[in-house]
């Protein structure tokens, strides 16, 4: 009993994973913050994190791909597709990245493409895939709020049964036992 | 840890599919000035010194060229070439991501809470119509 206790909750380890996805994403996302040099290097960084991010759900990703056309609910299709959009987004911003960066090419000893495309392609991609981030975040905000109140220890709220709240669950207690993390 | 490896290699042929059809579209961009992606490892790979970098713009690294469509005084992108950060425009620009996660959300969990009341009152109306 003592070893399934300690045992690490993956949907903790999920969070803790997202939350750095996004503090890396805030931070890639300022340059003016971080500075050119370091946003380059963060930007290519962020994107390792961004495949972690998708290894991490890949029994989802391919569970949705084999029965999209099939059994997929619509909530599971939109939500597929908003996500191989924020990785086709992603992907865009990165490689125009790339291809316009200072600091990194000249690293391996290259030089940055003289083409204004990257640079328009760049900021235009980040424009889009900061509103398709947002909206994933919002399509999962109730998991995430879920998990913060668990970790914060917030009390949860009475539930409402047959449009009346139930004295039951108002006065019941509902403090977890504390988890490691 | 061949799984892994599989799912490596296909998120990493994802991302090259993706990479070469944005290349695909800058060779055929009005904005493409015709100059394509060069550096030192081509020039050296064609028999050239390799001392002949890209044609840069005038007044100095990371500036647009006289004339470019975003205005001559504007420095190249929106950061000015400075390699060290910590300008208060950077916070904002941390807010300005942080504000559109906030709106984002706040639509959707309208939208959420619109649609189970929107429910509720249904199935509410159909539970008295049923008793009636």
């Amino acid at each position: 009993m003592m070893n399934e206790r300690r045992k690490s909750n993956p949907n903790l380890a999920n969070l803790w994973v997202d939350a750095v996805v996004l503090a890396g994403m805030l931070a890639a996302f300022a340059p003016n913050l971080t500075g050119l040099l370091l946003h380059e290097w963060l930007g290519l960084a962020f994107g390792v994190t961004l495949w972690v991010h998708v290894l991490v759900h890949w029994q989802w990703i391919a569970g949705i791909t084999r029965k999209f056309f099939t059994r997929a609910s619509w909530n599971a299709r939109f939500n597929y597709l908003l996500n191989v959009a924020i990785f086709i987004a992603f992907s865009v911003i990165i490689f125009s990245g790339v291809m316009e960066s200072r600091f990194v090419l000249q690293t391996f000893g290259l030089a940055a493409s003289n083409n204004r495309f990257w640079e328009v392609l760049h900021r235009l991609a980040a424009e889009v895939t900061l509103w398709f981030t947002a909206l994933h975040i919002a399509v999962h905000w109730r998991w995430m709020w879920s998990w913060i109140k668990k970790l914060l220890r917030l009390p949860r709220r009475a539930r409402r049964v047959d449009g009346q709240f139930s004295p039951l669950l108002e006065t019941a207690r509902v403090e977890e036992p504390a988890e490691r993390v | 840890m061949a799984k892994l490896i599989g799912r490596l290699l296909i998120l990493l042929l994802a991302t090259a599919l993706v990479a070469a059809a944005t290349y695909a579209i800058s060779l055929n961009s009005t904005l493409s000035p015709g100059g394509e992606f060069t550096g030192r490892g081509e020039a050296i790979a064609n028999g050239t010194s390799g001392d002949a970098l890209p044609e840069q713009p005038q007044g100095g690294r990371g500036q647009l060229p006289a004339g470019g469509d975003l205005g001559s005084a504007r420095p190249r992108g929106e950061f000015g070439g400075d390699r060290e950060g910590g300008s208060a425009f950077g916070w904002a620009q941390v807010l300005k991501s942080l504000g559109v996660i906030a709106v984002a959300t706040a639509g959707v969990v309208m939208l959420q809470k619109l649609y189970e009341r929107l429910r509720r009152s249904v199935k509410l109306t159909a539970n008295t119509q049923s008793g009636a």
